[in-house]
């Protein structure tokens, strides 16, 4: 499988001191209530990793969105 | 290697921390009952499952223990992290909280889990059922911290302990998320009762209750109301609303400010929270939270010096202020940090000093190793991407911990190193592979070894290992490449290793020394030297008593019983398997599993006189305890003697049954399949099913691998008597006496008078009777001192025929003569019968169908019987009517009126 892009939205605002949690994914501000995780994951299993994380933080999940694959090449 | 460094310290230091696994929570004195949850888990009674399933902080544990701790004799509690990851130290704690509420809990198990090689989960989790079905009271089992579990091996034991649990027993679990059993049916059956997120949530009066009457508060209505909705019932963070309020002033202006933001709760409380503390409180929350528990001087090793106060204090303070910590024993000596606040205080420590985490982690490393606990230092020390520090640990535990049920620990290290690192050090290579070779992978196990051996090989790092250690090293090596390639069937590869791995051992090291006489006794049987052999496992076996490595030892005694065997000799090699059990007992061995491979001997030998009590009686011993030692050989050993015995029962179908069981489990050892392949053909000829048989002889007669060997020797009797049944005699003959040659010029008397007595049938099948008993004679003179006695009459009718005709026998010997006279008292049926009494249900059914002119084949099929026992029936039926042929049978059978 290839990295993909994905985008995690989750209630709350999340602010910058929460980057280290989310190395991989961009922290942005989405609206007043809504965070937005950004960024690329190796695959399946690192997007479960970020989900866990989530929720071990009891941060409420509204969607997960994935992108176009990367191409390798491009 | 096996035993190097049994019963070293991580076994007893693992104590230190099963309290804080075993320990309920005891609810604090001003904690919020919560009345409308406890009844509805209290009416639960007939629910198999209770699930308490919500995200972290809502109080999940809390409630739990609020149950509990109203029954608490019957309940057990079990704290799960994510070491436990590993079903033995998963099912050792499993056990352990069960003593706690039925002391006899799994006390067959627990020795089972200090072996090598861990049984299937599903065996163990049959085993603990057994033991609480003699339960007197209901009792609840309580997992907390369930989502810990990511091994799809305990999910499946757990799911199986829930299906298969007793009517009195409950299971009771708290998590994050749901595991994965069949929770619909559960729900549909109304066998489960759920706590979810939705019902966790602290209701406006539940809030009151927190905020003013446990944290006295002393809030207005509507400003609870707006906690309580901001937070929207949440537990946590209530609970630092609550905190950042106490001891403030302007307590309204804070909560309209908390209303107003939109702010992560926690992230926003917890400064708020911390704020308010003195500096050394903040350093010390900081500095402390990577640790999974905490403990006063743990504590002050990772802060280095630098706290103003004792580490217990500090952690005291924190508990009696309620401020993040949980206790996780009576005498106040572990805590956890609440997981939400370690995970806020971790990212705050992130931020605001990323420098210092690795050195904590190693600090935390360091401290835990003092202590003997090898798996928190490692974890610690892999943390802190110390991989000299995290290698050295796994370079000096794995023998240990790997040997003693805890593989998957071990192999979660070695996965955890960085590859370049264990592929270019020799011992991890080597501790790679054992830990592979023990969970049963065995190309990946082999793949490792040559590795490590090129390694070891290698001019360029010569010298880098000085004597003993390089010697250790190789030798250990060596008996394993050995074991590795005799299970492939590569039998001068695993002797050429086994010669080496004795050559390189150290005078001083006899374990090493046992272990590759072991494989050096295993090889040469299979080239076929059977008294090599048996030497060199003699050799071995007070060697690995003596290293501890009492498997081994064990199951080296049992190849000593199996090649006697071929070599004549019947009650030495019991004696020897006798006096062995004798020290387990003295030793305090006796649930050791690996005792079973002695009885499995025992009943080898004892089912070869005929003695089938006493060899049922060692095979359900070895049953019960030796089962899984997953040795290939033993489990081969076990299918062949218990079918022997069901054979000699008269049961067939339990015969093939017997070996059916292990079949899918020698797919990874080609030798030990063939063996256990001819004993199937020998099953198939007993069904009567010639074809099976045949085309089992085709390919014996093909498969690739070594010519030597007692198991080509095995098949090759097989064959001739497939080529017998075949009506070829003169082929089986050729056969057998190629066979006798090796037989005898190698010493193997046991399996001379086997080829002996079958030559003896053969020749009488093919019109020679002289011949047949000049053979028979030579099988009996080898027989009688030892008592080989089930060979013979495994041969029944066609044997018996044949003795009956002893008069004529001029050449043989007197014992041959009495062994003859004691097996044709067993041969008769009628031995014991005075007077011929009348037809049994079952023989006037043979009488029917020989009547309708079938043959015995026919009859045993149609009968499911194996063909020994309608001969039996059919020569009783001979001597009840006097009847001296089938036809004279049946005349006699009208006339009498019994057809």
């Amino acid at each position: 499988m290839h990295e993909q892009i994905y985008e995690i939205s989750v209630q709350g605002s999340l602010d910058e001191a929460w980057q280290v949690w989310f190395d991989e994914m961009e922290i942005a501000r989405e609206s007043d209530d809504i965070t937005l995780l950004r960024g690329v994951l190796q695959d399946q299993s690192a997007l479960h990793g970020v989900l866990n994380h989530l929720l071990n933080l009891n941060l409420k999940l509204i969607s997960v969105t994935s992108c176009c694959p990367i191409d390798p090449a491009g | 290697m096996p035993g190097t460094e049994q019963t070293q310290n991580e076994f007893g230091a693992s104590r230190v921390l099963l309290e804080t696994k075993l320990y309920m929570p005891s609810p604090r004195p001003n904690a919020v009952s919560r009345p409308r949850l406890i009844d509805l888990l209290d009416r639960a009674r007939n629910a198999r499952l209770i699930l308490i399933s919500g995200p972290a902080g809502f109080g999940k544990t809390s409630l739990m223990a609020e149950w509990l701790s109203a029954k608490p004799n019957t309940a057990c509690w079990l704290s799960l992290d994510a070491t436990d990851n590993d079903p033995g130290v998963f099912l050792g704690y499993l056990i352990a909280a069960l003593q706690t509420v039925h002391p006899g809990a799994g006390r067959g198990v627990s020795p089972l889990l200090r072996s090598s090689q861990l049984p299937p989960v599903e065996d163990l989790v049959s085993l603990i059922l057994n033991d609480l079905a003699s339960v007197a009271r209901d009792i609840v089992v309580a997992l907390d911290d369930y989502h810990s579990i990511t091994d799809p091996a305990i999910h499946s034991a757990v799911a199986l302990f829930l299906e298969r649990m007793p009517p009195q027993v409950q299971l009771a679990i708290a998590t994050r998320f749901d595991p994965p059993f069949p929770l619909a049916r559960l729900r549909a059956q109304g066998r489960m009762v759920e706590v979810r997120a939705g019902s966790l949530r602290f209701t406006p009066e539940e809030a009151s209750s927190f905020l003013n009457d446990s944290m006295g508060l002393a809030l207005p209505d509507d400003e609870v109301l707006t906690l309580a909705g901001r937070t929207e019932g949440w537990a946590a963070g209530l609970q630092m609303a609550a905190l950042s309020l106490q001891g403030r002033s302007d307590k309204a202006a804070f909560i309209a400010e908390f209303a107003g933001t939109n702010r992560f709760i926690l992230d926003f409380l917890i400064e708020e929270v911390l704020s308010h503390e003195p500096e050394e409180v903040r350093d010390f929350l900081l500095q402390t939270s990577l640790l999974e528990r905490l403990c006063g001087p743990l504590c002050e090793h990772v802060a280095d010096g630098e706290l103003g106060v004792s580490g217990s204090e500090m952690l005291e303070g924190l508990e009696r202020r309620n401020l993040f910590v949980v206790g996780l024993d009576e005498e106040r000596k572990w805590y956890r940090y609440h997981h939400l606040f370690a995970e806020v205080l971790q990212s705050q420590l992130r931020r605001v000093q990323p420098e210092i985490v690795e050195t904590l982690h190693r600090r935390a490393s360091e401290w835990y190793e003092s202590q003997g606990l090898a798996d928190p230092a490692f974890n610690h020390a892999a943390a802190a991407a110390d991989w000299p520090r995290a290698a050295r640990l796994v370079a000096a535990n794995w023998m240990p911990v790997g040997h003693t049920g805890r593989a998957a620990t071990v192999l979660r290290w070695l996965q955890a190193l960085p590859e370049d690192l264990v592929r270019s050090d020799p011992w991890l290579s080597t501790a790679f592979a054992w830990i592979l070779w023990l969970v049963a992978d065995i190309e990946g196990a082999r793949e490792r070894a040559d590795e490590a051996r090129a390694l070891l090989d290698d001019p360029a790092r010569a010298g880098m290992f000085a004597p003993p250690q390089g010697a250790v090293m190789s030798s250990g090596l060596a008996s394993l490449r050995s074991l590795l390639a005799r299970q492939m069937g590569e039998v001068e590869t695993a002797l050429a290793a086994a010669e080496e791995s004795i050559r390189e051992a150290p005078e001083d090291m006899p374990l090493l020394k046992g272990l590759g006489f072991s494989a050096m006794g295993h090889s040469l049987g299979e080239l076929g030297d059977t008294e090599g052999c048996v030497d060199s496992l003699r050799t071995a076996i007070p060697l690995l008593w003596q290293g501890a490595n009492h498997f081994a030892a064990m199951a080296a005694a049992f190849s000593v019983a199996k090649n006697e065997r071929l070599r004549g000799h019947l009650r030495e090699p019991f004696e020897l398997c006798r006096s062995l059990l004798a020290r387990t007992d003295d030793e305090g061995l006796a649930g050791d599993p690996a005792v079973g491979a002695l009885h499995l001997g025992m009943a080898l030998l004892s089912l070869e006189q005929d003695r089938l009590e006493e060899a049922k009686h060692h095979l359900e011993l070895a049953e019960q305890l030796g089962r899984h030692a997953g040795l290939v050989d033993i489990l081969v050993g076990y299918a062949a003697t218990l079918a022997r015995l069901k054979l000699a029962e008269g049961d067939l179908p339990g015969a093939l049954a017997a070996l059916g069981k292990v079949e899918s489990k020698v797919g990874g050892a080609p030798l030990a399949a063939a063996e256990l392949r001819a004993f199937r053909a020998r099953l198939s000829l007993a069904e009567g099913d010639l074809d099976q048989a045949r085309s089992w002889a085709q390919w014996a007669e093909h498969r690739p691998g070594d010519d030597r060997g007692h198991t080509r020797e095995h098949e090759a009797t097989v064959i001739a008597r497939v080529r017998l049944a075949e009506g070829k005699p003169g082929e089986a003959l050729r056969l057998l006496r190629k066979g006798l040659e090796a037989a005898e010029s190698q010493g193997r008397k046991g399996r001379a008078l086997e080829v002996h007595l079958l030559s003896a049938l053969v020749s009488m099948d093919g019109g020679d009777p002289a011949a047949a008993l000049a053979e028979l004679g030579i099988a009996l003179d080898l027989a009688e001192p030892e008592g080989y006695t089930l060979t013979f009459l495994e041969e029944g009718e066609p044997l018996r025929l044949l003795l009956e005709r002893r008069a004529a026998a001029t050449t043989w010997s007197e014992r041959a003569n009495r062994h003859a006279a004691h097996l044709l008292a067993s041969l008769s049926p009628d031995a014991d019968i005075t007077s011929p009494g009348p037809l049994s249900d079952r023989e006037l059914e043979v009488l029917r169908l020989i009547a309708a002119g079938r043959s015995n084949k026919e009859i045993a099929a149609a009968l499911w019987l194996t063909l020994n026992t309608v001969k039996k029936h059919s020569s009783n039926i001979f001597s009840k009517l006097g009847a001296g042929s089938r036809t004279e049978a049946v005349a006699i059978a009208r006339e009498q009126g019994l057809l």
